[in-house]
């Protein structure tokens, strides 16, 4: 979310006039803004209608509607990468209070220790593994997101060495480098498994440095922790997350998304190519999955498949066919490599017996339809735990 | 219409890990210059803000999610300043410690919200250690960026460093950024703004008190050796006075705050403000009746004439 644009009325009940001193609120020749607020600080201008947008975003409507969203793109289980404080009671207890067996998805949630505040990472560790134990079937607790960067469309992941395309500055950290070890390691030493924000090649490094340093100090076998986005990831930092017993899950969907954008502005045609290199990593044995990072891009998985199948940007080009994967190995990156990374492997992932009956019901086979078509079957809906749930608008 | 002349001033006060910010804080929260302020901290380090100097410690040190004002997150902050806002009546400025990986002229871009008024973008750097942390290969760009978005740079640690390291640090800053260079200690009013009491807020008994007349210029209450002077204006003075005003600014003066009315836009209030290397001039509402006023702030040794002829340039 980098822009909003408000309407004349909305401008006029909150002030937003040629005095508004904010930055990045264009105006038009005579000094009156134009209605578009860039950034969360411009975009605060529009008073109570910003901060209740913000806030439904928390509803129990919100909920149900990100379940039947999953329903509609044929996911089981989906996961809530770190947007919750769960140290907060009533949060907790909000998606206790829905996501139960009738809900159409199970529901990983990880808790967003960068909301942590003045609580300490040894408290809030310990309070996860007592909040591990309320998981159910349907839902799972005793997760960690982090963030060390930001995002390379934005212009704010770290990059190294030659840094963005477009010449600008390095991005930012959103954990200082030497500081990531030591927020890490309480949730390593209690067995949480973290998944860690790291878009650009050098938050990788900081990050694998840590995690050498951590499981130095403190060995725990079967880790899994977590990349998250590793867009930029080199081979070499996919050869040391398998020495390291790392996990890539990789945005896919940029090729079509930004793609054009990466090859021409963002980190040009040589990097653009080898992003989110999923050939890359299954080659040398590292555990993949892919997500869309909704609402960054639209939820669905065979979206996901797709892109990282096909590797099309939106204007036709094919950018880096040497990382294209098979409509296999892209399936099975969104099913049972996603299981892996939940630490759902047993459970879910695979039509397999002993396993929770949990299927996406497709309307056509994706190993027959044309690798090109993947995004485009329908989806007839899901079953969760043998509980049919079919699509909005699908006769059932 | 939101905007009023009862906007809380907002002090940003950034710089790297142990740069000394918290400390900074403590300092200021322990010297009781009767201003009442809302402290919001973004940045958990291992110095907290000392409980025992807060009023009441329920509800005075609002803690933000750390790294949330500076990335995506940032919607939470929002919802942080309305909650300030609601307090306006209790507290007369706002001050954010944004993470030593924050940049705080980023930060600084929130205090445009209705309610609040930029005070400041303070930067505090370690002498002894900032020139190197300025290379380092991960976050030397960082610390270089919270130095050049600042309008005050802040030396501390000036007890602990040789007048050497002092003056190489400034030599160095003067090349990274054009803000005002300084050593602490220092005192609130150069480090936060003069006290919004000293302006618009001044009730009569304590207009008379100081027998200000208008037009006059009178001493306010001294500020360890800094220099402050402060001037009544009356009625609305002339728009081609401010651009003289702002060109003639002594060397010496590091910190000034006028409410004004200008003579193209009498019915509203005009802000004039100098902050280190910063000057702005704004309109945040509609002229409230309030006392029409100017303090300028200097280092010591400025001779107080100089201020004097500086401010009685306006009108
Ligand atoms: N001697 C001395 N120590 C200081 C000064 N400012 C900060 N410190 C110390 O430096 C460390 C980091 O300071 P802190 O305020 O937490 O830095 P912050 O990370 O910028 O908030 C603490 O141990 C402080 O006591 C100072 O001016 N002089
Ligand atoms: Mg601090
Ligand atoms: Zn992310």
């Amino acid at each position: 979310m980098h822009l909003a644009t408000v309407n004349t009325a909305l401008m006029e009940a909150e002030g937003i006039t040629p005095d508004t001193a904010a930055e990045g609120v264009p105006r038009d020749a005579s000094g009156w803004p134009l209605g578009e607020l860039q950034e969360f600080p411009a975009m605060a201008l529009a008073g109570a209608a910003f901060r209740s947008f913000f806030g439904r975003q928390r509803s129990d409507e919100t909920i149900h509607l990100f379940g039947k969203s999953a329903r509609n793109v044929g996911i089981t289980t989906l996961t809530d990468l770190g947007s919750s404080n769960l140290l907060d009671e009533t949060i907790v207890r909000q998606w206790t209070g829905i996501v139960d067996h009738g809900f159409p998805s199970r529901v990983v949630m990880f808790h967003g220790a960068m909301q942590n505040g003045a609580v300490s990472d040894e408290t809030c560790a310990a309070a996860l593994v007592e909040l591990q134990k309320e998981s159910t079937d349907h839902l799972r607790f005793g997760y960690v997101k982090l963030l060390l960067d930001g995002s390379i469309q934005g212009g704010t992941a770290r990059l190294r060495w030659p840094g963005f395309h477009h010449g600008g500055p390095n991005g930012i950290w959103l954990i200082p480098p030497d500081q990531f070890a030591d927020r890490l390691a309480p949730y390593h030493r209690a067995g949480l498994q973290v998944h860690t924000h790291a878009n650009g090649d050098e938050a990788v490094d900081v990050l694998l440095d840590a995690v050498g340093e951590v499981q130095a100090v403190h060995p725990m076998p079967d880790h899994r922790h977590t990349v998250q986005h590793c867009q930029m990831t080199t081979p070499g930092q996919y050869q040391r997350m398998r020495a390291l017993g790392m996990c890539a899950n990789v945005f896919s969907n940029h090729a079509w998304f930004w793609g054009d954008q990466h090859i021409s502005i963002t980190v040009g045609p040589d990097r653009a190519a080898r992003m989110n290199a999923a050939r890359t990593a299954l080659d040398l044995g590292v555990p993949l999955s892919m997500h869309s990072d909704s609402p960054v891009t639209p939820l669905g998985s065979l979206h996901v498949a797709w892109a990282a199948v096909n590797r099309l940007t939106s204007s036709g080009v094919t950018v880096g066919p040497d990382e294209r994967i098979t409509v296999g190995e892209a399936l099975h990156a969104v099913t049972m490599g996603a299981a892996w990374q939940l630490r759902m492997e047993d459970e879910v992932g695979s039509i397999s017996p002993r396993k929770f009956a949990d299927l996406a019901i497709l309307e056509a086979d994706p190993f027959e339809v044309d690798p090109m078509e993947l995004r485009d079957i329908p989806v007839w809906g899901t079953m969760c735990g043998g509980v049919l749930h079919p699509a909005a608008g699908v006769d059932a | 219409m939101s905007s009023g002349p009862d906007r809380l001033p907002l002090t940003v006060i950034g710089g790297y890990l142990g740069a000394g910010k918290t400390t900074l804080l403590n300092g200021i929260l322990a010297r009781p210059d009767g201003q009442r302020i809302a402290v919001l901290v973004n940045d958990f380090g291992d110095v907290d803000i000392d409980g025992r100097l807060l009023a009441s410690a329920a509800g005075d040190v609002l803690t933000l999610a750390n790294g949330c004002i500076c990335c995506s997150m940032a919607d939470g902050f929002a919802e942080t300043l309305e909650t300030v806002r609601g307090l306006a009546d209790r507290i007369d400025r706002v001050v954010v410690e944004v993470s030593g990986v924050g940049e705080p002229r980023r930060v600084a871009r929130w205090a445009h919200l209705p309610g609040f008024t930029p005070d400041g973008v303070v930067v505090l750097v370690d002498p002894l250690s900032v020139r190197e942390r300025a290379t380092d290969r991960y976050v030397g760009e960082t610390v270089i960026n919270q130095v050049a978005g600042a309008d005050l740079v802040v030396m501390s640690r000036s007890d602990l460093a040789d007048e050497a390291d002092l003056t190489g640090t400034e030599a160095w800053l003067s090349t990274t950024t054009d803000a005002t260079v300084l050593r602490a200690p220092l005192p609130t009013a150069v480090l936060l703004g003069p006290a919004p009491r000293n302006l618009s807020t001044r009730t009569d008994a304590e207009a008379e008190a100081d027998s200000i007349e208008d037009g006059a210029t009178t001493p306010a209450s001294p500020s360890h050796d800094h220099v402050s002077i402060s001037r009544h204006l009356d009625g609305p003075i002339p728009r081609s006075s401010i651009d003289t005003w702002i060109r003639a600014r002594p060397g010496g003066v590091v910190r000034a705050k006028g409410l004004v009315r200008v003579d193209d836009r009498p019915d509203d209030r005009t802000v004039l403000q100098v902050c280190g290397s910063t000057t702005t001039v704004t309109v945040d509402g509609p002229w409230d009746g309030g006392a029409e006023a100017v303090v300028a702030i200097a280092l010591p040794g400025t001779p107080r004439a100089a201020l004097v002829k500086w401010l009685n340039l306006l009108g």
